[in-house]
Order: C-alpha cells, then sequence, then structure tokens
C-alpha cells in the first residue's frame, strides 16, 4: 500500500497585488503522486507555494492530509524542489549539502550518513566539490532534489521537474519517483504531459488560474475531450483544439 | 525560538554571508571610530580656552551687527548706564537717564552695587558692539551678565539675538596673536559660564562648560543611525542572497516562514551588536582620553533624560530607516519608490528648520512649539539628536520615544505581512 495524500481546497482566493492569481471554489482529491498540469500562468507554482505556506490566501484554505488523516506541516511534513533548483553559487555542492544537513537534521555530515544513498541515487559525488555557479540547471535541481528526500518528508513538491531534461535523465528520474512512492507522495507540476500520465494516479488540470478538471487520468482525459481520447496528451491536444476553434 | 537560533547559527557559518555580514560592520566601526575621534578631538581642542575660536577678521564691519542693527559697522558710541535707586520707591531700580531705556540687545552687567562697580573691562569687551551697558542690580536685556561678589561670572543669554550679542565681545582687536588669546581669555573670564535660557528645558542649558555633551551627542548619534542601516542591510542582504540563488523559497519552505524570520533578526541582531561592541568602547575611551572625564560629568545629573534619549533615539531612527526600507523593497520597480526613500528625511529637515526657526522669536508660546515639534516622530530627529545639549523635559523625549515605538510595532507587524505575502517578490 503507497502512501497518498489528500488536497483539499476551499473557497481559494490568491492574488499578487492586482492580479487574481488562483481561484478554486473547491477542490478534493487523493493519489500518491498526484500530477498539476496547466499551461504558464495557469497557477500551478502559485498552488504550490500556497501548500507550502509561502503564500498567504486572500481567501479560503488549502488543507494537505495524509492517509491516516493527519493534517501535513509544510516545514515538517514537506519538500520542496524549484523549478530551477537551487545551490548557492559561490559554495561547493558539499557545503550546500553539510547546511541543509544542519538545518535539517542538526548533523552537517548526514549526506555522508543515512542519506548517502540520495547522494549515490542521484550522482551526487563528481559534484561534491563544485560550486554551484557551475552547475548546469539540471544538476542543481539534482542537487535539490537529493536533499528533499533527504529531508524524508511526507510529501514531496516538484515544480516542473523534467523541464528541459533529456530522455536518459527523464527515465532516471521517473524510477526514482516510482521507487519513493512506497515511502511518500508526491506533487509534481508539469507540462509533460506523457511522463505524468505514466506516473500519476490522479491528475488536476489548471487553466486561468481554476480548476479546469481532476480526478484520475481516465476521468480528466473524458473531461477534456471526451471518452473515445486515450491519452492525456490527446485529451489536452483536443482540449486547446476545441479552445481554439 | 531554538531552531531560529540554530538556523541562524547555520546560516552564519555559510562563508560569504559571514564575511559580507560581520567583516564589513567590523571596518565600518574602526573607520567611524577614527573619524568621529579624529573630529572630536580638533572640536574639542577648538573650543578650549588656549585656542580662541573668533577669526582674525578687521572689526570695521561685522554681519552680527549688519543683523542686530541693520548696519555692519562698529557702534558709535557705548552708553554706560548706571542704574540708581526710583526716588519713589527705593526698592526699585530705574536707568539713569532717557537715553538709558533698556533695550533688547542690551548687556546688562548685574552686580550688588552698581555705583562702585568698575565696568572698564566691560566697556573694553563690548566699545563698539553695542549701544548701551546696563550696571545693576536686577535688570534684565536679551544678555545678563552676573557679577558675584566672589566666584566665577556667568552669562546668560534669553535669545539667539542675545548669543549674538555675547559673540560680539569675541571680536578680536589687537593683530598680535598672543595679545589674541590673552584678549580671549579675559573675556571668557570676563562673562564666565555661558547660558541659554530655553523656557521649556529642564535645566539651564550651560553651553561653555556643556562642552562635553555636543561630542557626547556628536559621538553616540552616528552610532545609532549606522547601527540601523547595518541592520536593514543586513535584511536586504540575507533576502538577496538566498533569492539570487533561488534558495529562498526552498529554505523557507524547509523551516517554516515564522523560523526564518526570527533567524533573520537573529542575525540581524548579531550583526549590529557586532558593531557596537567593536566601536562602543573605543568611542567611551576615546572620549574620556581625549577630553578627559568632564565629557561624562555635565550628563551624569540628567541620567534619567539621557537613558530616555538613547531609548527614544533608537526607536526614532530605526522607525525612519524601516519606513524608507519598506518603500524601497514595495516600491523599487516604480518611481515612486525615490519618494518614500526620501519622504522621512524631508520631513526631518522640515522639523529641524521650523525648530531652528522659534529660536527668532523667544518667548515661552515657542517654547512650547519646540516641545511639540521633539515630540513627534520624524519631524522632530534634528531636536532628538539635540536633547543632551538642550535638555528638554523628559516627558518630550519619552512622548517621542513612545510613539516611534508604537509605530515601529505597527510597520514592522505589516512588514512581516507584506512579506509574507510577496515573499517571491523580494
Amino acid at each position: 500500500m503507497h502512501p497518498t495524500v489528500t488536497l483539499r481546497i476551499t473557497n481559494l482566493k490568491v492574488s499578487y497585488a492586482e492580479l487574481q492569481a488562483l481561484d478554486i471554489p473547491r477542490l478534493e482529491i487523493s493519489g500518491g503522486v498526484l500530477a498539476l498540469l496547466g499551461h504558464n500562468g495557469a497557477g500551478k507554482s502559485t498552488l504550490i507555494k500556497t501548500m507550502l505556506g509561502l503564500l498567504d490566501p486572500a481567501r479560503g484554505e488549502v488543507v494537505v492530509g495524509d492517509s491516516n488523516e493527519g493534517i501535513l506541516v509544510p516545514e515538517r511534513d514537506m519538500a520542496f524542489c524549484p523549478e530551477n533548483g537551487a545551490v548557492f553559487a559561490d559554495i561547493s555542492v558539499e557545503q550546500y549539502l553539510q547546511l541543509w544537513c544542519r538545518i535539517k537534521h542538526g548533523d552537517p555530515r548526514y549526506y555522508q550518513g543515512a542519506g548517502r544513498s540520495y547522494v549515490e541515487r542521484l550522482s551526487l559525488s563528481q559534484l561534491l566539490h563544485k560550486r554551484g555557479r557551475e552547475l548546469s540547471k539540471g544538476q542543481r535541481r539534482r542537487v535539490q532534489t537529493a536533499l528533499g528526500f533527504m529531508s524524508d518528508p511526507k510529501l514531496f513538491l516538484f515544480d516542473e521537474p523534467f523541464d528541459g531534461l533529456d530522455v536518459q535523465r527523464t527515465n532516471e528520474l521517473m524510477e526514482i519517483v516510482e521507487e519513493e512512492r512506497s515511502r511518500r507522495a508526491f506533487l509534481i507540476s508539469s507540462h509533460r504531459m506523457d511522463v505524468m500520465e505514466r506516473i500519476s494516479d490522479a491528475v488536476i488540470v489548471l487553466e486561468g488560474g481554476g480548476p479546469r478538471s481532476f480526478g484520475t487520468v481516465a476521468d480528466v482525459c473524458a473531461s477534456l475531450a471526451g471518452q473515445h481520447q486515450h491519452s492525456l496528451t490527446d485529451a489536452m491536444r483536443c482540449h486547446l483544439k476545441d479552445i481554439a476553434a | 525560538m531554538r531552531r531560529a537560533l540554530h538556523l541562524a547559527w547555520s546560516l552564519i557559518q555559510i562563508r560569504h554571508l559571514a564575511v559580507s555580514l560581520f567583516l564589513f560592520p567590523l571596518l565600518c566601526s574602526v573607520l567611524l571610530v577614527v573619524g568621529q575621534l579624529v573630529l572630536t578631538t580638533l572640536f574639542i581642542r577648538s573650543v578650549a580656552p588656549e585656542a580662541p575660536t573668533a577669526e582674525i577678521v578687521k572689526t570695521d564691519f561685522n554681519p552680527v551687527r549688519l543683523v542686530l542693527y541693520g548696519s555692519g559697522e562698529r557702534r558709535s558710541h557705548l552708553e554706560v548706564c548706571r542704574w540708581i535707586a526710583d526716588s519713589n520707591n527705593p526698592t526699585r531700580e530705574v536707568p539713569p537717564r532717557a537715553a538709558c531705556a533698556p533695550d533688547s540687545l542690551d548687556v546688562s552687567i548685574n552686580v550688588a552695587n552698581p555705583e562702585l562697580f568698575d565696568a572698564s573691562k566691560f566697556v573694553d569687551m563690548f566699545e563698539g558692539q553695542i549701544d548701551r551697558l546696563h550696571i545693576c542690580r536686577n535688570c534684565k536685556p536679551d544678555v545678563v551678565i552676573t557679577v558675584p561678589e566672589s566666584g566665577k561670572h556667568q552669562a546668560r543669554a534669553a535669545s539667539m539675538y542675545g548669543l549674538a550679542v555675547m559673540s560680539l565681545a569675541f571680536l578680536p582687536k589687537p593683530e598680535d596673536r598672543s595679545e589674541r588669546v590673552d584678549q580671549y581669555r579675559s573675556v571668557r573670564e570676563g562673562i564666565g559660564d555661558i547660558s541659554f535660557y530655553m523656557p521649556e528645558a529642564s535645566d539651564v542649558v550651560t553651553l561653555s562648560s556643556k562642552n562635553g555633551a555636543i561630542p557626547f551627542a556628536a559621538n553616540i548619534v552616528p552610532l545609532v543611525i549606522i547601527a540601523l542601516w547595518l541592520s536593514v542591510r543586513a535584511h536586504r542582504k540575507v533576502l538577496d542572497y538566498f533569492s539570487q540563488n533561488d534558495v529562498l523559497l526552498p529554505l523557507v519552505a524547509a523551516t517554516g516562514k515564522r523560523t526564518f524570520y526570527s533567524a533573520l533578526w537573529i542575525v540581524t541582531a548579531a550583526r549590529v551588536g557586532c558593531f557596537l561592541v567593536a566601536s562602543l568602547p573605543v568611542v567611551y575611551f576615546g572620549l574620556v582620553d581625549i577630553s578627559g572625564v568632564h565629557v561624562f560629568d555635565s550628563l551624569r545629573e540628567h541620567i534619567p533624560l539621557i537613558l530616555m534619549w538613547l531609548f527614544a533615539l533608537v526607536s526614532a531612527v530605526a522607525l525612519c530607516t524601516i519606513v524608507s526600507s519598506i518603500a524601497d523593497l514595495k516600491h523599487r520597480q516604480a518611481f515612486r519608490s525615490v519618494l518614500y526613500r526620501y519622504v522621512p528625511i524631508i520631513v526631518a529637515l522640515s522639523g529641524a528648520a521650523l525648530w531652528t526657526g522659534t529660536f527668532i522669536v523667544p518667548s515661552v508660546t515657542m517654547g512650547a512649539v519646540r516641545n511639540v515639534i521633539t515630540s513627534i516622530p520624524i519631524l522632530g530627529l534634528a531636536p532628538l539628536f539635540a536633547v543632551p545639549v538642550t535638555l528638554p523635559a523628559i516627558s518630550v523625549v519619552a512622548i517621542h520615544a513612545l510613539i516611534s515605538t508604537v509605530l515601529v510595532i505597527l510597520v514592522l507587524r505589516n512588514n512581516a505581512r507584506w512579506f509574507g505575502a510577496h515573499l517571491e517578490e523580494v
């Protein structure tokens, strides 16, 4: 039995100054890997930041519960990997790992002990002595991903993790998610319908700051483009055609 | 709190942050202390009796006389008026003749026996500078020099005009430098301690023996301003460093907003503490060493006022810097950010001008106006800086401190809410 989370949203409104970024009257969805889909500006990152408590909603609330009916506390139960990864430009990866391990576990050497498997799984050993500014976007994301896993969260929130990855790296990351889903749940925001279709068991499609559709992959496909569509990619393509027409 | 301390300690261990957060204030404190001590030495030497302050100028024309009398030329005649007892009421003094009718720009010498007093020294002092010198027991124009039968003389100016009249006595007459020094000493001895009458002050503002208060205020005020500037910069520095590296959001998410902001305050306090620990002892021992312990002697009588002043100073300058900083953060893309940033400075300068203006008309009402200006945050910043010298009532300084503190708390609370809502824009 894989761990799952339940996302309950009631009357949520989030705005940036005059711009309303999110307006979700009601949404409830459960799953082990939740996919958050939508175009640029649909409100995916805003929803993630609201779940993490980084943005205060103007109205309403977001509650994330686990399979034991407990409510997840962001700093205790969640980890977040932003779109560009995150490493200080002027310190080495090793120093950055030490800083995080000191903050989260009180032991700067945690990554060499209990967290070692993630360092190896994400191939960080050869990056340890590189400074942040020497890393590519993908490498920075691997570092932050490893740190997220080392925090041992109940829910891992990924913002666009597959963006810019080649096929090999995409497959590696998908494998990692598959392996890890027995330990924790994921919420992954992405444009990559093909990938999300393969790994997610529930989908939320956002459009213009509101929910266009949510549920299982099959439900969402049906809702977006009718029963005859078999893939999320096709359903989305069909939906876009409808909008254009 | 433990988590915030732990986070702050972890952040401080980032080498780049530690260097820019702590090495810079240390360097800043060394430069400040050296600068202050040099300036203080120059100031104290310049007001020491060994060195005449007046410039070597020809005394045929003087701008102070131009302001006071409408003509810069030497006054043609000094009328020496020895006041006499009123024939109808012997306890009352009256001028001896009509030409001796007192004017606010006159100087009076208050002595026990006007008829027998040898006023030649004062006549030398004020010849060509004023129109009338009154020798009396109690008459009080704007400048009164009290000559007791024994002990030091004391001079009191009741207005800025009175101070200007008194300054005329110091105009150098002899060409020879050593003679000028003798003349300066003679004038200082003749006038004695100079005090300035402000109706609202809690004590007489004794200018000559209060030399210590001026360097004291001039040394403490920049310390407070720089400390607060460093604290605001510390906030920006940490936030900028994290956001430029995309680490801000993951870190705040991992630690919680409350813990992160508390850690930020701890880092800020450590930075300011580092600056103060490095600079305060040097300033203290420097002041004592350069000018002698008397710097603090005159202030010792006003310890509650000085403590309240320090509290008010910190809260008032904090308010100004926080207002400027928030405006800068909130509107940094807009032209009006410049306006917001400089509004506190403009308001403070306007307050300084108003406050100075009240000295032109010496009255109790103007004293009350000065009190009102001094008690208003930001507007009363300049008068607040001068509190160790002007010694207003402690309640005036307390009102300033109280209003500033309340505003600081309100602004900070709004600031925290705004930060929370606009974390991405930082």
